[in-house]
Formats: C-alpha cells, structure tokens, sequence
C-alpha cells in the first residue's frame, strides 16, 4: 500500500486525539463507548479498503474527473457540491477546535483574530499547494512529530500515577449496546480514506490495499482509539472526567517529565497536535476548494493571464471562518461537531461508495459499449 | 621570391584582430617552400609549436611531406565556418596554410589548469583536490574518476559573449532522460549575454527572480560530482570556473557532507543527526527565545525562568528587539572575517566576538543567556555542509524572529511549517525539492509534470 | 506557475506587514514584565463570612542569582468572597503581570476540607495556565503560614517545598505526593479517597515537617494518618524507597531497610465471607543491629518481621475501614473487575464495612549488610 495513502488516512486519525472526539467517547462511557468503537474501526477497516479498490480502478483522477465522465450532470454537481461543503466545515471545525486551545492554553491575551490570522496565512499557502507537494509535505511533518507524540503516550503509559483500574472500569463498559455518537466520531477518525476524492489525482499508480498495509491500518486505529479513550480516563477519572472540555489536553497536562529540557509535557503535545492539525487542515480545505472549483469555475476572472477562482474561494473561506470562529462558543462546537458526525459523515459516506459504485458501472458499460464500435 | 603570398584569409583576420598587439601573422620559409601561421601569441604555447609545427618545417624535405604531417597530428581540427573560426583563433589554435590548404592546430596554452584545493566543501578525509579552472582538465579529472563509457560529455553551444565552453556531464544509463531533456532546454532558454562562474549560471538556472533556496548545487569536489552522476544526475561545467553545477538536486543534498561516506557507519549517523539538529538549531533557537520570554515562560522550567528573568533586568528593549540587534551584530561579524584578508580576520572575530558580547551584557544592552544563544546560534549555522543553504537558512531565521514577534509561540510552530511547506512546494528541475529519499523506494507518487 | 506564485507572494508579504502594523504587541509580554506566582496557600477568611484569604508566594527577579543572599520570594495576602476575586484583587497590587504557570504547589487549610470543596478547587482546575502536575497539600497550622515559612536550607531559585514532592530532592517513605489531576479525578470520582500530605514546621522554625497525612473522602470527616501509618500507607501504595523496619525481640534490636516493595490484592466475595486477601513482598537488608547477625538465621528474622508488618499493616486497614474512608482505592478495584451495571458502588458500600482483610507478609532479607 502507498505510503503516501497511509500518512493520508494517519493523520486524520491523529489530529482528532485532542479535538472535540474524545470528549464525545468520554461523554458516551456510560453508554456502551467501547462497542461503538470496536464497530467503527471494523466499519472503517471495510470502507477503506473498498475506497481503495473503487478508486484504483480510476488512477490519477479525482472524484470530480470521474463523476463527471460517468455520471449524468444532475447527480454529479449536488453530490460535488455536497462533498465541498463537508470538507469545508471539517477543515473548519480543526481551525475552530486549535484556536479556542490556543486561547485557552498558550496565548490567552490574544484576541481571536490574530490567531486565526496566524493560521491564515500558512494555511492558505499550504491549500494552493500543489496536490502532490501536499502529500511530500505531510510525510516530512508526520516524521518530524509522531516521535513526539508517541512518547508522550509512551511516557502517559509507563507513568505511576496512571490508574489502571479507572481504563479497566472503562473497559467493563463492553456489556453495554453501542452507543451511536461514540460510533459515527470514532468512524471520523478511521475515515481519512476519503480524502482521496481529491488526492487520488496524485495516486497515478494506485495499488490495491495490501494484507501488511490493511494490518498497520487496522493496529494503528485500535492503538489511537484506545489511547484516546482510554488515556484520559486512566490519568482524570472515569466520572470525574465529564466535564472536561478538553480531556487531552488535561491528561498530556499531567503527564511529568522530570529531568526532561521542559517539565511540562504539555507543551510538547500541543505543539505536535498542532502541525497534524495544521496539515489536516490543509488537507481538507484543499479536498474542499477542489472540489467547488470542479463546479464553478469562473473562467472570465482573470488576472495577467491567472485565474482567479481558487483566490478567491480561498478569500471567501477564510471570511466565513474568521466570522464563525468568532462567534462560535465552545458548546455550540461540541453541539455541532455531534450533528456533524451524527448526520452529515454517514451521508457522505453513503454518497461517496454510492456515487464510486455508480461511476464504476458507467465506466464498464462505456468501456463495453466501446468495445461494440 | 614574392610569388607565394599570404592567403587573403590571413589578411582579413589580421585586420579583425587589430589593433591586439598579441597577433602573429608569420611566413615559414625554407628555399622554395613555405607556410603561413597565424595565432594569438599570448594564448598559444610557444614551446610546442616550435616543436610540433615550426621544427618539422625545416626537417622536412617538401610542402606536401609537411602537409601530410600536419594533417596526421593529433591536435588538429577541421576549420570551422569564419565566426567560429575567430572564437577559435582567440582561445588558442593556430592557424596554418601551406600552399593551397589551411590547417586549424590547438596549441593552446592554459595557464589556469592547476588543480585547486577544496576551499568551500573541505573535509579531513577523502580527496583534498577539487577541480580545475580549465575545463579541459576539469573534465578530465571526472573522467579520470569515473571509467565507464555511458559518461556523456556534451558541449552545449551558447552564445554569451565570452564564448566559453558549457559542458554537460551524465551518465546516459542512469539519467532520466527527461531530466537530460529539461536541462538542455533551461540553458537553451538563458538568453543572459555573460556568464561568470558556475555560481552565475546556477543564479539563471533557477528561474525566478525571487529565490531564497538554490535548486541546483555548485561543488567543487570530484567525489561529490561522481557520486552525484552515479546518481542519476547532470554536471554541468563551465570553462574558467573551479566548481560545476549540479542538477536536479533536493534539500536533503545540501544537508549531506562528502565525508558521510568515508566513516563508520555509526559515526556517520552521529554527524548527521548532529547536523540537522544543528540546522533546526540555528532556525529555531532565536525565535524560541522570543516565544519563550515574551509569550510562554512557563514552559521553562522555574529554575531557568527565573535566571531568564533576572538576566533581562534593565534590559531597555523587548526581546525581539534584542534579538534581531544580536544577530545582527553577528550576521555583520560573520560577513566581516568572510570578506577581511585572512590575517585581520582572526582578530576581527575576537573584538566583535568577545569584547562586544561581554560589553553588551554588561551595559545591560541584552541579556547573558542572549549572548549564548547568539553564539550557539552561530556556531549551528556553520553545521551546515553547503554553504549556499546556510545562507539561506540565515535569512529564514530572521523571517520566522518577524513570525513568532507577531504570533508568538503558535506562530513559531507556524512559521517553521510553512518553511517546511515553502520547501515541499518547490522543484528542482521537475524533482520535488523536499521529498524524503528512502532507499530503494522511488517515486511512488505519479510524477506527472503537468 | 509563477503568476501565481508572484501573487502569494506579494499578498503574503502585504498581510504579515498588514499584521504588524494591527498587531502592536497584544499578548506580547517580556519575561521581566512578569511576576511567577509559585505557590498558593489557601485559608478560611476571618474578615469575610464564608471567604477565603488566599497567599500567593512569588519570584522577586534577582539580577544575579547566585550572588543574592537573601531568598528572593515575597508574599501577599487578600481576602475575598472566593479565590478568583482575591487573585483578581491582588493583581492590582503588584506592578507586574502574575503568571500563574509556573505554580506548583496549592497548601489549604485543614478546616476548608470540610467546607464545600468545589468552590475553591474549581478555580485551579478551571484556569487553563495553572498546571494539573501542581502539588496538593494540607497545612497543619495556616496555609499562610506554611506557605510564606522560608527553611533554613531554602536557596534562591530553588524552592524548597517542591522538592519535598517532586523526587528529585530528597526521598523519603513519610512523604505522601498528591497531584491536582489525582486531586480532581478522586474528589469528583468514587472508590478511591484522596490522600494528602500534611506539611507542617518544627518546634525551633527551622525546617519543614512533612510526615503526616490526611485522608479525603467528600462529605465525610477526614481522616489524618500518624506518621507511622503514612509511612506504611506510602511504601504500599506508592512504592516509596527508604522503608525501614525495626525488630525488637529478646534484647536483641535490628534495622530493616527495605528497597523494593511489591503489593498486590484480591477482592473475594464468593469464597466464604467477603475480604480482600493483601500479599505483600518486601525485599531488603539488614540495616542496624546490636548484636553479631548469623546468616543461616536469616529466615527467621524474615517470619518475625512479617509477622509484626502485617499486623501494622491489617491495623491501618481497619482504621480506614472503620472511619470509611479507601485511599487504597478498594472500591474502584471491585468496579474495576465487575462488569458495569447500576448500583454497584452503592452495592461496594454496603459490603465495605464488613470486610475482612487477610494480610500475607513475604520478607526477603537479601544479607545481613556488609557484616555479619
């Protein structure tokens, strides 16, 4: 399996450790958290590797190019123009997500708009980036902080304050019914897959999922599930762990590095959290702008011989992030990040295999039909 | 005895090269035969032509024996049309005519082909010669180095107005030919009128005008040039110039000494992760300052915070203020002991270095932990083996201190990413710049150039 | 391509210079514009009904640290209805910005255990900036007191009280260390009751005395532990190196010194009467003795020092079961290895009064020491 595919789907996974997901498992642990999980890696296990397949069939081309050569017109802009708006706002809730940490954790003075604004313009360069830079790029980024973040974990698991009887009180839950929230936002995590909506045009030479590659995928999801869940309850408590808006960020807080060059092992994770956010951002935001420059593409704005379309999604995204983010209320995100999860990603997912599915008949009938002539 | 004149081509190149006082118009004269030569007396060696042209025209018994033997030598070339003919003329060949035809002989003597010492790229072990300034022995020794008939050596013509000879080198098995085919069109495509160095040429291969990190590398060793080729990649030689260009090249290249290859394996990983950790060093130590004083100190720890704290007491300006101030001074020190002749630079180093940094701390100008990172951050600098990518790496260090001044600690991180992404979004001639090489895994990415 | 890359560029440029005019230096703030708070002491009010008078300990900056004689630390007190106004009011008495980062220690009074602890501890856990690896303590006399209390070994920049916690300075078996994430999550959860260190000076005001400790259960008297049973509670629970044990039997007097203790339990509810079988491993040698030791007797010295450790040890345990507190955290075990349902911790306090404790010693001497 390419490389490339597995940091894809990896750093989805990652970058949702601190986000709004655990604390929607931890709010779920009375009612069957555990199950839900187990359910969602087996889910995302099967849809991955049936992405996979579906878009190995298309190499080198992105959902746009393949629905609008096999589909009829009518169901390829909706479902495109869904799509968009879906990456768009995943993209989103990361921004909003790292800027309320941010405020409430390293910088709580600044105002919410030079925070974003520091994210703008990174952000932005890294979104007109080429679709295969992107990928070179987060393979740098990926090696660079998953040694840190690993050790944090590592230094969390071998520490004597970690209670174990509080993950085991956890574990016990398992005689519980599956719990549907816990369920959609742990798929969320293991879904990184469909990123490849967009970033199947840089996979010219796509593989069919490989036995080694399914059994990384499948160990690096139960290992980043179960750490999400189940750290934060070993460090903060089964019960008392429910009103933490941010139970990561607390247990990363309590972990100690006694002799290390910074005591605070906090620091060191949120920074790390941070550039995986960053490039998952990207990632997203750059899926998103595709896929609405695929449907409108003005072609009249123009600037010494540029177009002008990406600029100026670009420009519109930000101007609606930077109103939402300042208005959103940390409730309001859990609240919609819950909806989101809940509704709008088994929809999307629905959409994405039924419209692969689709592409795929039309692809053999054309291919048939070529063949008559 | 004046019925054999000089042929008028003769006459029509003496009155191009007027009024140089280096030209020889001369008639070879014996009985009733005689020769003509025409040359550039200052670029031809004198010595051999009197051995190899002048002395065998009095030894031999006819016009045409003597025609004869001049045609078989060695250094002969066939005359070329009349522009290229004077181009000829003034790097070194001699004209001949003897009777009817005219011959073209290269006795051109080369003052500049002694082999230089490696200055830029020195190491301790490996081979302490680099390259000539004369291409011909440039080449030479990289064919010396490398026996294998796929070496390719392939002039490029140009037409800047020196005329000097443009050399492409590769191995035609391991090249992709598409990479051969691009870099023919770049310099095809360099319309610049004069070249020159190496460096220079490096400047209009890289396209835009607004670069920071060089993508092609200028070297001045012939290991390195042999193990580039043996990698795939294009030398290109410039005649008159110590060093070749290398290309296509990635970041990683520039963080790799030629000594990497001559130690033990464990030390060689030493070195390099001493280097990158250098690298990171001199990028982000500064800008960690800034963040760490002025936005988080409570990510030091209390004991360190603390003498942090009481070192900047009276110190009249913000941290970034002193810190750009420091490396300022630094970045003129460094640029001073570059330019000053070798025996006042020494002492250069020690009044800015020494007398400065403790003057400065005790006039409470900055702070002492200031003045260690500001010589850690020098010292860091100087890791890094290219000395192109240091300096570029200089300058990145003062947009991410402009970076983490306005977004502190976040924007550090920022910054520093988008230096990562500055980089991924770059290309060598087509090659991603910053693209891992794993050994043995190769592009799994489609390469498609669109 | 490069149009493009033309305009990034430029834009970019015009946003960050854009930025630096807008951003003039919000949240910008050198270190020497901040105070480090680096400890809270926290007391009942005696002006205000139902407050709290709050000390907080700070960092004078010092120019030259190794030079300055006197500890450089200061104090201030405020009383106020609740924690956060009496920060909030303090911040207007000092000229420089508290930075509450670098705290690491919280002393609260005795009495304000039995207050309502959410309304003072939820400020700690609610500020982002003040760190869950703080230190949880409880004063013997005032909190005041105990936190502006300077030892005579205190240097500047080296903050004596935490390295009574942190295991880096000294070790010893009598010091409990609590954290504020093990704080938070024992208060606010069930089965496992908070234990603290009670820190305390001696009679000349030289030093500080921390050997006791206090047991914390929500809604219930705390419980204080003597020394002795600190110290059998801490290397228990905690692993604590530096045990010693002393055997006194037919004139003859001997030391233990044990460094490595292994504790596990079992909770029995099917075989006969509810208990929890205890075995304990501990592994050490001879320390001091006043008479010569014989090798070969080793294994008896090993049963009399067993014998006598777990009748300590099953005596600490019906203390705490008698005041129904658990800092071994019993119940959460017994939730821990139950499949869940509704009302198993009610269930847990029902069977906690009246289970047995079965306590199995294991003692191995490694050697006499260096003699005989």
């Amino acid at each position: 399996m390419n490389r490339f595919l597995i940091y894809l789907i990896l750093i989805n996974t990652l970058t949702n450790m601190v986000s709004i997901t655990p604390r929607i498992l931890i709010a779920g642990g009375d009612t069957g958290t555990i199950l839900g999980m187990a359910l969602a890696i087996t889910t995302g296990i099967v849809l991955t590797y049936f992405l996979v397949i579906l878009f190995s069939r298309f190499p080198g081309q992105g959902l746009p190019e393949i629905l609008k050569a096999y589909t009829p017109k009518w169901f390829a802009f909706p479902v495109l123009l869904f799509m968009a708006a879906a990456w768009y706002v995943a993209g989103l809730f990361t921004l909003m997500i790292y800027t309320f940490i941010i405020l409430r954790f390293l910088t709580p003075e600044m105002s919410i708009y030079t925070i974003v604004l520091t994210f703008a313009l990174v952000v932005t360069y890294g979104v007109l980036m080429a679709t295969r830079n992107i990928l070179y790029m987060s393979e740098v980024i990926f090696i660079l902080v998953v040694p840190f973040i690993v050790f944090v974990q590592m230094k969390g698991y071998l520490d004597p304050s970690l209670n174990w009887d509080y993950i085991r009180i956890a574990l016990m839950q398992v005689n519980q019914l599956p719990d549907y929230g816990a369920f959609t936002s742990s798929l969320f995590i293991v879904i990184g897959t469909a990123n490849l909506v967009i970033f199947n045009r840089a996979f010219t030479t796509l593989k069919k999922p490989t036995l080694k590659g399914m059994a990384i995928l499948t160990v690096a999801f139960m290992y980043i599930l179960a750490t999400t869940y189940l750290l934060p309850i070993g460090f903060g408590g089964f019960d008392s762990l429910e009103n933490a808006l941010y139970p990561w960020i607390m247990t990363s807080d309590s972990i100690r590095m006694k002799f290390g060059i910074v005591e605070r092992i906090v620091f060191i994770f949120i920074g790390s959290f941070l550039a995986l956010g960053v490039v998952s951002m990207i990632i997203h935001w750059h899926v998103s702008i595709h896929l609405f420059s695929s449907v409108f593409q003005f072609k009249r704005l123009k600037w010494k011989s540029y177009n002008l379309t990406l600029p100026l999604f670009i420009v519109f995204f930000w101007i609606v992030a930077m109103t939402l983010t300042k208005r959103m209320t940390v409730e309001g995100l859990y609240r919609t990040i819950e909806m989101y999860d809940d509704f709008v990603l088994p929809a999307m997912l629905i959409l994405l295999v039924g419209s692969l599915l689709l592409a795929k008949k039309g692809a053999s009938s054309k291919w048939r039909e070529n063949k008559k002539y | 005895m004046t019925e054999k004149q000089a042929p008028p081509l003769f006459d029509e190149l003496a009155t191009i090269f007027k009024p140089s006082s280096d030209i020889v118009q001369t008639p070879l004269q014996l009985k009733d035969h005689r020769a003509f030569l025409f040359y550039v007396k200052s670029v031809v060696d004198g010595d051999k032509l009197q051995q190899t042209v002048i002395r065998p025209f009095f030894e031999m018994g006819s016009e045409e024996d003597f025609a004869s033997y001049i045609q078989s030598l060695p250094n002969r070339t066939d005359i070329p049309d009349k522009d290229k003919l004077l181009i000829k003329l003034s790097s070194g060949l001699v004209l001949i005519a003897i009777g009817d035809s005219t011959f073209l002989l290269d006795v051109r003597i080369v003052k500049n082909n002694e082999i230089q010492e490696t200055v830029m790229e020195p190491t301790i072990h490996g081979p302490q010669k680099g390259l000539s300034e004369d291409i011909e022995t440039t080449i030479n020794l990289i064919r010396q180095r490398y026996h294998n008939s796929s070496l390719k050596v392939e002039e490029i013509p140009k037409n800047d107005i020196s005329n000097r000879a443009i050399v492409l080198l590769y191995d035609n098995d391991r090249i992709d030919p598409r990479i051969l085919k691009k870099i023919k069109a770049e310099l095809e495509g360099i319309t610049n009128a004069l070249f020159e160095s190496a460096e220079d040429l490096q400047h209009f291969l890289n396209r835009s005008k607004l670069t920071l990190f060089p993508t092609t590398m200028v070297t001045e060793r012939p290991d390195r040039i042999v193990y580039n080729l043996v990698a795939g990649k294009v030398i290109i030689a410039i005649d008159g110039s110590p060093n070749v260009i290398v290309a296509p090249i990635i970041f990683f290249d520039f963080m790799s000494s030629m000594e990497d290859n001559y130690h033990v394996s464990v030390i060689t990983g030493f070195t390099i992760l001493l280097r990158y950790l250098g690298l990171f060093t001199c990028i982000l130590l500064p800008s960690l300052y800034i963040a760490m004083t002025s936005y988080n100190p409570e990510i030091l720890r209390i004991e360190l915070a603390l003498t942090v704290a009481g070192s900047r007491i009276g110190v009249p300006y913000p941290s970034f203020i002193e810190v750009i101030f420091m490396l300022f001074f630094m970045e003129l020190l460094t640029e001073a002991s570059m330019r000053l002749p070798k025996a006042v630079s020494g002492t250069a180093t020690t009044v800015g270095g020494l007398i400065l940094g403790t003057a400065a701390t005790e006039a409470a100008l900055t702070s002492t932990i200031m003045v260690i990172i500001i010589s850690a951050v020098a010292i860091s600098t100087f890791v890094i083996p290219i000395n192109e990518m240091s300096f570029a790496v200089r300058v990145v260090r003062f947009l991410l201190i402009i970076y983490t001044s306005l977004f502190g600690l976040v924007g550090l991180l920022l910054g520093f990413m988008g230096f990562i992404m500055f980089l991924a979004n770059k290309d060598s001639l087509g090659e991603p710049y910053l693209r891992i090489p794993w050994k043995g895994k190769n592009a799994e990415l489609g390469m498609d150039n669109k | 391509m490069a149009g493009k890359q033309k305009i990034l560029k430029g834009s970019i440029v015009f946003i960050l210079l854009l930025s630096l005019l807008i951003q003039a230096g919000c949240a910008f703030k050198d270190i020497d514009k901040r105070v480090f708070v680096l400890g809270f002491g926290i007391d009942p009010s005696e002006q205000v009904r139902n407050g709290f008078r709050v000390t907080l300990k700070l960092a004078k900056q010092v120019g030259d640290i190794k030079q300055s004689t006197s500890p450089p630390y200061l104090y201030i007190s405020h009383d106020a209805e609740s924690v956060a106004e009496a920060i909030h009011e303090m911040e207007t008495r000092v000229d420089k910005v508290l930075d509450f980062g670098h705290s690491k220690i919280i002393v609260m009074h005795k009495e304000l255990l039995t207050k309502d602890l959410d309304t003072f501890m939820d400020f700690f856990t609610r500020r982002g900036d003040i760190q869950m690896i703080s230190y949880v303590a409880v004063a013997d006399k005032t909190a005041e007191e105990i936190i502006s209390f300077e030892p005579t070994t205190e240097a500047p920049a080296s903050i004596a009280l935490y390295n009574y916690f942190d295991n880096t300075g000294t070790e010893s078996p009598f010091v409990v260390t609590t954290f504020l994430f093990e704080f938070r999550r024992e208060v606010l959860g069930e089965g496992h009751d908070t234990i603290m260190p009670i820190i305390g000076t001696d009679e000349e005001n030289h030093d500080f005395v921390i050997d006791k400790s206090i047991v914390l259960k929500r809604g219930a008297p705390p419980v204080e532990l003597t020394p002795e049973e600190t110290k059998y509670f801490n290397s228990l629970m905690n692993k604590a190196y530096g045990f010693s044990y002393k055997i006194k039997e037919d004139g003859l007097i001997m030391v233990l010194n044990f460094d490595e203790i292994r504790m596990s339990y079992k909770i029995l509810l099917n075989d006969g009467d509810p208990r929890i079988d205890m075995k304990i491993t501990k592994v050490g040698v001879v320390g001091e003795s006043n008479k010569r030791l014989n090798s070969k007797q080793i294994e008896k010295y090993n049963k009399i020092a067993g014998k006598e450790i777990g009748k300590t040890v099953t005596d600490l345990l019906i203390k705490l079961q008698e005041n129904d507190v658990n800092p071994f955290g019993f119940g959460l075990r017994y939730r821990a290895t139950r499949l869940s349902k509704k009302g198993i911790m009610e269930e847990w306090k029902r069977i906690y009064p009246d289970i047995k404790f079965n306590v199995k010693v294991n003692i191995e001497l490694k050697s006499t020491g260096a003699v005989e």
